[in-house]
C-alpha cells in the first residue's frame, strides 16, 4: 500500500482528537459547576420557592454526574441548552445566527494572510539582507506586535474619521467596503507571522543541500523556487494554520467588538460581561472543536505532503 | 553555579548585539519611569477634577498627557498601567517558568513514553483558543486580580515547556551527557552540572519573549472589560477608554496606545536578537 | 587544449581576518584528471564552489576564472546558468541532503534536461532514464517515480552522478563523492566515474582529503593547505618526490602504517572482559502493518574476548552493528540476550545497574571530541570531574596536581587548562577526551572511530598516544572503526562484522596477508593503494548491505558474494577454527583469498 504512513497518521491524529474534545467538554462544564455562585446570585433577592423554580428549570438541583449527562447527551445533538439571559432563545440558535458572519471575516482574513504573507516571506527571503527584506521585516515584527486593538481603532481614526474613505462602524453602511478596515485589521497579524514563517523557512530551504545541487544544475531562481523551494518551505506554514485559526477567533472578539459588528465574538463578550453561563460555554466549546477539527485537518493534510511520513 | 559564573555562561551563549542593547535600555527606562513617575506628579490616579476632563498634553498643572473623561491625569494613570504590565509580566512569567522548565526538562531528561504522553499533552493543549478559556475562567470566578495572573501564566508555559524539552532532549544525546554518565556521574548532578547550564540561554530567551505575550494577554482582556477594573487601571483598559473618545480627544487613545505597542515590539526584537545571538544561523563555514 | 584556468584566486568572508582561499592558480585542461587534496578547511570545496559561482552572499572572491575565454568571477547568473551542467557539473558530497527529498528522482532530473533543452516530448523521461541507467542503478525505470529516501546512499550518489552527466559536461567536478559512502560502495562509486570518464572523455576535478584516492584516480595532483597551494605536479611525481614536508607527512599517514606500537604479550591471567552470546535490538514502529513494533536486531548472538594489554579492532560498514556491540558492553544500550564479564564478574545490562568500579573500568573515546566535552565545562574542570567521583578522598590539590600529569601524558599545554571546549583544535579536544577518560585508570577503553574526524598528522598523533598509553599501563582497547588502513596500524586482532555477525576474526597480520572470509578479502581489496603505478582493481562487490529487516536467509552475505553456492541460501554457516583464524564460511577452507602482492 502506497501511502499507509499517512494513513496512519492520519487515524492516530484522529483517535486522540476525539477524546481531547471530550476532555476538553468535561473541564469547561466542571469549571462552570465548581465556580462560587449560581448565574441568578446576583438578581435581586427572590423568594425562595421563585429560585427553586429557576433552579428545577435548568436542572441545577440534579447531582453534577447527571447534569454533566444531560449535558453531553444533548450536545451530540446539537443541543447547548437554553440561554440564562436571552430568555426564549437556546444557545445553539444564538451561536448559528452569528456564526456565520464571524466565519466569514475570519475566512476572509485568513486568505488575505496566506497570500500578501506568502508573497512578502518570499520576497524578503530572496532579497535577503538587502534594505528592502530589513522594511519587510521590521515591518512584520511590528504587526506581530502591535496588538488587535490598537491597530483596530487607530485604522478607524485614520480612515474613517479623518480620511473619511471607509465607514468606521459595521451598521454604519451596507456596502462591501464595511468588510474592509475589519479584515485587514484581523489579517495583518497574521499577514505578519505567515510572512516571518514563510521567510525563515524559505532562506533555511534556499540554502540547502538539495538547492545548491539545483543551482549548480543551471536552473534559474524563478524554477527553483517554484519547483524545489515553494512546498518544502510551505509545510512549517501548514502546522501554523492550526495556531492561526485560534489567532483569528481570538482576533474577531476584539473586532467585532471596536466594529459593532453582531457576529460570535461579539456574542461572546456580551455573555461574559452578562455571566450567561450556559452561552460562554456553548460559545467556548464550540470554537475549540472548531480549532481542533481544524488542526486535525492540517495534521492530516501534512501526512499527504511529506513524503517522508507518506511512505513511511 | 554561582551568579558571576552564571552571568559569564550567559554571556558565552548570548553574546550582546546592538539591537539587545538598545531595546534592553529603551524597556528599562519605560520601567523605570513607570516606577518613580508617578512620584514626582501632584496627581494620584485616582483624583478626579471635573473642571479638566479631556484637556490637552500640556505642562499646565503637569498634565503632560493630558487628562480623561473623568478629569483624571493621563501621565499617572498610563505609567500606573505600565506598572500592572511590569506586574503581570512579572507573576505570568514566573508562574510560566516554574511550570514550563520543569514540565520540559521532566519529559525531555525521562524519554520515550513518559515524554511521549506528556509532550502529546502539551500539543493538544496548544490547539487550544486558550484565551477563550481564561475569559471562562473569568466568568464563572469573578474578576480576581490574581487570577489573571496565574491564568496566563498557566496559558504560557506550552512554549516554555516545548522548548526546554526540545532542548533537554538534544542535550541528553549529546556525547557529552554520554560521557558524564560512563564516568558514573550522578543523574541528578548531570542534570544540574551538565544540562541545566546550556539550557540558561534557551531559557532567557524564551522569558523575553514570554514577557510580551504576558502584557498582551492581559491587555486584550482589560480592553474587553474582563480584565483589571476601575478604578485601576492597565494599558489595554485606557486603549479601551481611548477608543470612547478617539474622535473628540484621539491622544486618550494614542498615547497608551503607543506605548503599549512599543513596549511589545521592544521586547520582541529583545527577544529576536537574543535568539539570533544563541543560534546564528549564519555562521561563517 | 586548456578547458579551465583558475588565476590568483582568493575568496575572503567579511568577518574572518585570513582568506580561505589565498592566490590560487592552476588549470585544467581537455579530458585531464585533477585531484585537488588538502585537509579539512583547507580551501578546497569554496574554490570548487567558486568555479561554479555557488559560494554564500558573504564570500568575497576576486581573481580570475575562465573557462574557454568567458571569465566565471562575477558573471552574471544567466551566464553562468549557461555554463552549469552543460559545461561543467558537480557532484557533492553527501548524497543523502544534495537531492531534494519531496520530489521525485525523476522530476528532478527531468529538469536539468528541460533547463538545458536537450530534449523535448517523450525524449526527456527516456533520456533521464537511459542515464540512469548508465550509472548503473537498478531498475531506473521504477526508480525514475522513487523519492529519494526510498534509495540506499549508493543509489543516491548514483542519481547524483547521472544527474551531473545529463548535461554531457566538459568538466565534472567530484567534492569527496565517496566520503559519505560505505567503503564497498566507494569503489563502486569511484570505478562507475572512471568508466562513464574513459566512454565521454570528460575532465574530472576530483576534491578529497585522501592522497590515496587520487592515486588510482587522477593525473595531476595539487595539494592544498589553508588556502594555498602547497605543491602541484603529475600524481607520480607527488607520490615518488613530495617536495614539501607537509606532503610528506600526508603520504606516510595514508601509507602503510608501522603495525601497532605496543608488543601484545599474552599473559596467562583470564580476559579483561568476555562478551558471550550479546544480543542487541532496537524496535520501531512497524513498516508492513498499521499497528505494533518490529524488531531491528543490530547484533546477532556473538561473543568475544579481550585481554589485558591487547587492542582489538572491530571492522564493518554502517549498519554492521559495530557502534551497537560497543553499546551494549558500556551499558548505553541494554543487550537483549546474552552476558558481559568483566574480569570475570557478570556485568548489569543497565549502566545503572553498575557499580563504581565497573563503570571505571570502563571508558569510551566518542567520533567527535568537541561534542563529547560539555560546552559549558573548562578544561580542568572536564578532566578532573572523574577523579572527584571515583577518588573523593583526594584535596583540590592533589587532584590539581593528577590533572597536571594527566595532560602532560597526553601531550597537552597547561595554558589549555582555562579554556571552554569551543576553543580548542579538534586534535587538542581529543587529547582532553582521551585525558578525561584515563584518569580513572581504566582497564578498557573503547575508542568509537576516535580518529574518524582528524586528518593526516593529528590523527597518528592520537593513535602514537594510545599505543603509548598501552604500552604504559597494559590497557586493553576495543577500536571501532571502517577504515582498514588505521586498523591494520593500531591492532592485534581484527573482528570483522557485516550485518549483526562476526564474519571472521583474526590476528591483525594474518588478516591482511590471508583473510578467509569473502567478505574480509572484499574490505581489504577496497582500500584505496596509495600508489599511481598500481591500477584499481575493479569493485570486489556489487550492490550495498541489505535492509536489517530483510536479512538474507543462510549466508548474510550470499546475495552480495562471488563465491556463493546453492548451500550459502539456505544454510548459516558457524563459526570454525582455520589455523588460528575463526571464520563463519562454508567455502573458507577451499578458497584461496590471499591478495595478490602488490606490484608498485
Ligand atoms: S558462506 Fe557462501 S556466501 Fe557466505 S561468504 Fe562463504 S562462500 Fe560466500
Amino acid at each position: 500500500m502506497q501511502q499507509r504512513g499517512a494513513l496512519r497518521f492520519a487515524l492516530t491524529r484522529l483517535l486522540s482528537a476525539i477524546p481531547t474534545l471530550f476532555l476538553i467538554i468535561v473541564l469547561a462544564f466542571m469549571m462552570m459547576h465548581a465556580a462560587p455562585g449560581g448565574p441568578f446570585d446576583e438578581e435581586r433577592a427572590m423568594p425562595p420557592e421563585t429560585a427553586a423554580n429557576i433552579e428545577r428549570a435548568y436542572h441545577l438541583d440534579e447531582p453534577l454526574p447527571q447534569q454533566f449527562m444531560r449535558y453531553f447527551g444533548a450536545l451530540l445533538q446539537g443541543d447547548l441548552g437554553p440561554s440564562y439571559r436571552y430568555p426564549g432563545y437556546s444557545v445553539a440558535e444564538l451561536i448559528s445566527a452569528a456564526m456565520l458572519l464571524s466565519l466569514q471575516l475570519g475566512a476572509l482574513a485568513m486568505l488575505c494572510a496566506l497570500i500578501v504573507g506568502i508573497a512578502v516571506g518570499v520576497l524578503a527571503a530572496l532579497r535577503r539582507n538587502t534594505p528592502i527584506d530589513r522594511l519587510l521585516t521590521g515591518l512584520a515584527m511590528m504587526g506581530i506586535s502591535i496588538p488587535i486593538f490598537v491597530i483596530a481603532p487607530i485604522f478607524v481614526l485614520v480612515f474613517a474619521v479623518n480620511l473619511g474613505w471607509l465607514p468606521a462602524s459595521w451598521s454604519g453602511s451596507d456596502s462591501g467596503s464595511r468588510y474592509l478596515l475589519p479584515v485587514i485589521a484581523l489579517a495583518l497579524p497574521q499577514i505578519a507571522y505567515v510572512a516571518r514563517l514563510t521567510r525563515g523557512s524559505m532562506i533555511e530551504i534556499m540554502s540547502s543541500d538539495f538547492v545548491r545541487t539545483a543551482r549548480a544544475q543551471g536552473l534559474g531562481t524563478f524554477t527553483i523556487v517554484r519547483l524545489h523551494a515553494l512546498r518544502p518551505a510551505m509545510l512549517p506554514l501548514l502546522s501554523y494554520l492550526g495556531p492561526a485559526v485560534a489567532a483569528v477567533l481570538t482576533g474577531s472578539v476584539v473586532v467585532e467588538q471596536i466594529f459593532g459588528i453582531p457576529g460570535l465574538g461579539q456574542l461572546f463578550v456580551r455573555g461574559a460581561l452578562n455571566r450567561d453561563y450556559t452561552l460562554v460555554l456553548g460559545i467556548v466549546i464550540f470554537y475549540a472543536t472548531l480549532v481542533i477539527v481544524f488542526n486535525l485537518i492540517v495534521d492530516i493534510l501534512y501526512g499527504f505532503l511529506d513524503p517522508r511520513i507518506r511512505n513511511r | 553555579m554561582s551568579m558571576p559564573a552564571m552571568f559569564s555562561e550567559l554571556r558565552r551563549q548570548l553574546g550582546g548585539s546592538r539591537v539587545v542593547v538598545v531595546t534592553a535600555g529603551f524597556l528599562v527606562l519605560v520601567f523605570v519611569a513607570a516606577i518613580v513617575g508617578p512620584m514626582f506628579s501632584p496627581h494620584t490616579y485616582l483624583d478626579s477634577n471635573l473642571d479638566a476632563r479631556l484637556i490637552q498634553p500640556t505642562r499646565d498643572a503637569m498634565h503632560f498627557f493630558g487628562t480623561d473623561d473623568l478629569g483624571r491625569d493621563l501621565f499617572v494613570r498610563t505609567l500606573m498601567g505600565v506598572r500592572i504590565s511590569l506586574v503581570v509580566a512579572v507573576i505570568a512569567t514566573f508562574v510560566s517558568l516554574l511550570i514550563g522548565v520543569a514540565y520540559g526538562a521532566i519529559a525531555g531528561y525521562a524519554g520515550g513514553k513518559v515524554d511521549a504522553v506528556m509532550m502529546r499533552l502539551v500539543d493538544t493543549l496548544y490547539a487550544l483558543p486558550f484565551i477563550f478559556f481564561v475569559i471562562l475562567l473569568m466568568v464563572y470566578f469573578g474578576q480576581n486580580f490574581l487570577l489573571i495572573f496565574v491564568a496566563i501564566g498557566a496559558v504560557n508555559w506550552l512554549d516554555m515547556a516545548r522548548i526546554v524539552r526540545g532542548q533537554t532532549l538534544a542535550l541528553r544525546e549529546r556525547e557529552f551527557v554520554e560521557s558524564a554518565r560512563l564516568i558514573g556521574v550522578s543523574p541528578a548532578r548531570i542534570v544540574f552540572r551538565h544540562i541545566t547550564p546550556n539550557l540558561l540561554g534557551v531559557v532567557v530567551v524564551y522569558v523575553t519573549l514570554t514577557v510580551p505575550q504576558a502584557i498582551l494577554i492581559e491587555s486584550f482582556m482589560s480592553f474587553l472589560g474582563l480584565g483589571i477594573q476601575e478604578p485601576q487601571t492597565s494599558l489595554g483598559s485606557l486603549v479601551n477608554n481611548g477608543v470612547r473618545h478617539m474622535e473628540s480627544a484621539p491622544w486618550v487613545l494614542l498615547i497608551p496606545a503607543t506605548l503599549l505597542a512599543s513596549i511589545l515590539l521592544c521586547f520582541n526584537f529583545l527577544g529576536d536578537g537574543l535568539r539570533d545571538q544563541l543560534d546564528p544561523k549564519e555562521k561563517p563555514e | 587544449m586548456t578547458l579551465l584556468s583558475i588565476r590568483d584566486l582568493t575568496i575572503r568572508y567579511e568577518r574572518s581576518p585570513r582568506p580561505v582561499v589565498d592566490t590560487l592558480s592552476f588549470s585544467i585542461a581537455k579530458g585531464d584528471s585533477v585531484g585537488l587534496v588538502g585537509a579539512s578547511g583547507s580551501g578546497k570545496t569554496q574554490t570548487a564552489l567558486a568555479i561554479l559561482g555557488l559560494l554564500h552572499g558573504k564570500a568575497r572572491t576576486t581573481g580570475s576564472i575562465r573557462y574557454a575565454q568567458q571569465e566565471l568571477v562575477g558573471a552574471s547568473e544567466r551566464v553562468l546558468n549557461n555554463i552549469r551542467a552543460r559545461r561543467i557539473a558537480m557532484v557533492f558530497q553527501d548524497p543523502g541532503t544534495a537531492l531534494n527529498p519531496y520530489l521525485r528522482i525523476g522530476t528532478q532530473l527531468r529538469q536539468v534536461v528541460l533547463q538545458h533543452r536537450l530534449a523535448t516530448g517523450a525524449e526527456v523521461n527516456q533520456r533521464v532514464i537511459r542515464m540512469l541507467a548508465k550509472t548503473g542503478l537498478p531498475d531506473p525505470q521504477r526508480q525514475f517515480n522513487a523519492y529519494p529516501h526510498q534509495l540506499s546512499g549508493g543509489m543516491r550518489q548514483r542519481v547524483m552522478i547521472a544527474s551531473a552527466l545529463l548535461g554531457e559536461p566538459e568538466l565534472l567536478i567530484a567534492d569527496e563523492p565517496t566520503t559519505a559512502i560505505d567503503a564497498t560502495v566507494q569503489a563502486q562509486i569511484l570505478a562507475l566515474l572512471r568508466e562513464l570518464r574513459q566512454e565521454t572523455g570528460t575532465a574530472l576535478l576530483l576534491i578529497t582529503h585522501d592522497l590515496a584516492i587520487v592515486a588510482g584516480n587522477c593525473a595531476r595532483t595539487l595539494v592544498l593547505h589553508d588556502g594555498r597551494l602547497l605543491e602541484e605536479g603529475s600524481t607520480q611525481t607527488i607520490f615518488a618526490r613530495p617536495v614539501q614536508e607537509r606532503t610528506r607527512s600526508m603520504l606516510a599517514a595514508v601509507r602503510e602504517g608501522h603495525g601497532p606500537a605496543a608488543e601484545f604479550c599474552a599473559s596467562d591471567r583470564g580476559p579483561t572482559l568476555q562478551v558471550r552470546d550479546l544480543t542487541v535490538s532496537y524496535t520501531e514502529p512497524a513498516s508492513d502493518r498499521f499497528w505494533g513494533r518490529s524488531e531491528r536486531v543490530a547484533v546477532q548472538p556473538l561473543s568475544v574476548g579481550i585481554r589485558r594489554g591487547e587492542t582489538v579492532a572491530i571492522v564493518g560498514e554502517s549498519g554492521c552493528g559495530k557502534t551497537s556491540l560497543a553499546r551494549a558492553i558500556l551499558g548505553l544500550v541494554p543487550a537483549r540476550g546474552g552476558s558481559v564479564r568483566l574480569f570475570g564478574r557478570d556485568l548489569s545490562p543497565q549502566l545503572r545497574g553498575r557499580n563504581n568500579t565497573e563503570r571505571r573500568n570502563l571508558q569510551l573515546v566518542f567520533q567527535n571530541p568537541v561534542a563529547s566535552l560539555n560546552p559549558a565545562l573548562r578544561i580542568k574542570t572536564a578532566i578532573a570531574e572523574p577523579l572527584k567521583i571515583h577518588e573523593p578522598e583526594l584535596t583540590a590539590a592533589e587532584r590539581a596536581e593528577r590533572v597536571a600529569r594527566m595532560l602532560e601524558r597526553v601531550n597537552l599545554d597547561d595554558e589549555l587548562l582555562e579554556r571552554l571546549p569551543h576553543e580548542l583544535s579538534g586534535g587538542q579536544a581529543q587529547r582532553v577526551a582521551i585525558a578525561r577518560a584515563l584518569i580513572v585508570r581504566p582497564a578498557l577503553l573503547i575508542c568509537d572511530e576516535a580518529v574518524a574526524s582528524l586528518d593526516g598528522p593529528v590523527r597518528q598523533g592520537i593513535l602514537d598516544l594510545l599505543a603509548e598509553e598501552q604500552r604504559r599501563s597494559a590497557l586493553s582497547i576495543i577500536f571501532i572503526s571502517h577504515d582498514l588502513n588505521i586498523v591494520r596500524q593500531i591492532s592485534h586482532r581484527v573482528l570483522v562484522m557485516y550485518m549483526g555477525r562476526i564474519v571472521e576474526t583474526s590476528v591483525s597480520r594474518t588478516l591482511f596477508s590471508k583473510p578467509l572470509h569473502p567478505y574480509s578479502r572484499a574490505l581489504i581489496d577496497c582500500v584505496p593503494v596509495p600508489d599511481p603505478g598500481v591500477m584499481p582493481p575493479a569493485p570486489p562487490v556489487t550492490g550495498e548491505a541489505p535492509s536489517v529487516f530483510a536479512r538474507p536467509d543462510g549466508c548474510v552475505f550470499h546475495p552480495r558474494c562471488r563465491y556463493a553456492v546453492e548451500r550459502c541460501k539456505t544454510e548459516m554457516p558457524h563459526e570454525e577454527c582455520i589455523g588460528g583464524t575463526l571464520v563463519a564460511c562454508h567455502r573458507a577452507a577451499e578458497l584461496d583469498l590471499s591478495p595478490a602482492r602488490r606490484v608498485s
